[in-house]
């Protein structure tokens, strides 16, 4: 395990060169959860419930959901598609250690800053603006699995966009693809099961939910254990395409030499 | 002026022959479009759909601004996507070479490429602002102004071109503007899909000096007689032109501030 926690201690400690940086980016991306909070102040204000929430856990949902949002967005790709195009690649899947594990590891250096660096912040500015929930002690400690799933889920999810590049020469709608159901089927906007119809009953059982809509439900006290179940399965299910999928990837590479 | 425009057209007609060189990747591009960008309509049907109305408004009247701010936004980003990535051409030392061209340099950037599948986007909001004009009673209800809302993304969309340059403009000074444009083009674009009136002060002061308000919220509620003057009407052409002043006096300032990263 030494080589992973090398990598992934590595990519954290290059992310404390921009914190600054970063720190601005964070301050412009509070302003998505401030909108999307007087959306729903404006909205469900004057009938006081929307489905089973409250305004004052939409409010809550809305800033939690930001908060998350910024704890488990990853790298196109996972920068896989720079390593195939300069053929970085095959020296790459020479290491001896797991390339899915290499990989994996290293952006989890990313995720560990971004929990720290941009979360923590967003998540101290909305409760000093807006109000925030201390969930009970069962909730906190659930939340600690739930936010491991959520970026775990999120890394395969950018895993599966950057091996992709083995195959095509251009993962821009792949990533595209992923980062529209991201916004609208994670739940950092509205909560997944209150979408209109079929798809309030099936996007909270896709993997993109288990990035913002379970946290979020541990979070507001709503669900218990219970909302680690789908997550759970992504991440079961996830590891084992992206295996696949690395297989097929080593035996389909083509380096053009020079 | 005029022979710049005349070549800005002719490069425009030649993209668009070699995009419809391979008429199924472009259809299917565009089709992809098209659907990916309905996911944004989606979250603003799912919050009306539960609540009947926002701040007031229901959902065809929030349907025209979202339509008119939805169709400026993809247009930006056909027409103008080499503004939109302006930033590594500073960064790179590229812009030497725009530099170097005996054009207007706004003019050769902007005509280096487009993005026609983003004219997908287009369609998808220009579907929500037909669908929402016909729900409001259409040209029999509305009379000239079912016309003049059917117009009103032209100055939205050269509102939110004036915008971008402001913002390109800032590269010459920062280098790095992704921060600005998270702010100023995706968080702005997105408020201003809703009626401003929801926001608390501080924001609608931000989105009046962007000035994105103008886009859809303001000539829209005029339109739809829910409140404000015939002023309203007027506003949207005014704050557009002045817009793009200020821009292109700050493009120059910028320009002549530039200094080259190469090396």
């Amino acid at each position: 395990m030494r080589p992973y926690w090398l990598l992934m201690t590595k990519t954290y400690r290059r992310n404390l060169q921009y914190r600054v940086a970063h720190l601005v980016d964070t301050v412009g991306s509070s302003i998505f959860g401030y909108i999307n909070i007087y959306i729903w102040m404006a909205a469900a204000g004057p009938i006081g419930k929307v489905g089973n929430y409250s305004v004052q856990q939409l409010v809550l949902w809305a800033a939690f959901g930001q908060v998350m949002y910024n704890a488990v967005r990853w790298t196109i790709g996972l920068n896989i598609q720079l390593a195939v195009r300069s053929g970085d690649v095959s020296l790459e899947l020479l290491r001896p250690i797991d390339f899915f594990g290499y990989v994996i590891s290293r952006q989890a250096g990313d995720h560990l800053y971004g929990l720290l660096y941009r979360a923590a912040p967003l998540y101290l500015l909305y409760a000093i603006t807006i109000g925030y929930r201390i969930p009970p002690l069962p909730s906190l400690l659930l939340l600690i699995p739930s936010f491991a799933l959520a970026a775990y889920v999120g890394l395969c999810l950018g895993y599966l966009e950057g091996i992709s590049s083995f195959w095509t020469t251009d993962i821009r709608w792949i990533s595209y693809f992923n980062m529209v159901f991201l916004t609208a089927a994670s739940g950092v906007q509205v909560p997944v099961d209150i979408l209109p119809g079929v798809l309030g009953r099936v996007l909270p059982f896709a993997p993109w939910a288990t990035l913002v809509h379970y946290p979020n439900r541990i979070y507001l006290g709503l669900q218990g254990w219970d909302a680690l179940l789908v997550p759970a399965v992504w991440a079961v299910l996830l590891t084992l395409i992206c295996r696949g999928l690395t297989t097929l990837a080593r035996r389909h590479l083509e380096v053009q030499g020079g | 002026m005029r022979d710049g425009l005349k070549l800005y057209r002719r490069l425009v007609a030649a993209s668009w022959r070699a995009a419809l060189q391979y008429k199924f990747s472009f259809l299917v591009s565009i089709f992809f479009n098209f659907w990916l960008s309905v996911t944004d309509l989606l979250v603003v049907l799912t919050i009306v759909y539960s609540t009947n109305t926002v701040g007031g408004w229901n959902l065809a009247q929030i349907g025209v601004i979202y339509g008119v701010v939805g169709i400026g936004k993809a247009l930006f980003r056909t027409f103008g996507s080499e503004l939109h990535m302006f930033q590594d051409y500073v960064i790179r030392g590229e812009y030497d070479g725009i530099l170097l061209r005996p054009w207007p340099s706004l003019l050769v950037l902007l005509s280096r490429r487009f993005e026609f599948f983003r004219l997908g986007g287009v369609l998808q909001a220009g579907a929500a602002l037909l669908l929402s004009l016909h729900y409001l009673g259409g040209p029999r209800v509305l009379g000239w102004k079912y016309f003049y809302l059917l117009l009103l993304p032209l100055t939205g969309t050269v509102i939110i071109f004036a915008i971008s340059v402001a913002i390109a403009a800032c590269a010459f000074w920062f280098g790095r503007i992704r921060d600005l444009q998270t702010l100023a083009f995706y968080a702005a674009n997105y408020a201003a899909s809703y009626p401003t009136s929801i926001y608390p002060g501080w924001m609608r002061t931000l989105l009046t000096l962007i000035p994105v308000t103008f886009v859809g919220y303001i000539p829209v509620k005029f339109a739809l007689g829910l409140g404000g003057s015939a002023w309203y009407l007027v506003l949207p052409w005014i704050v557009a032109a002045l817009t793009w002043v200020l821009s292109l006096l700050l493009w120059r300032a910028g320009e002549a501030a530039y200094q080259s990263s190469g090396s």
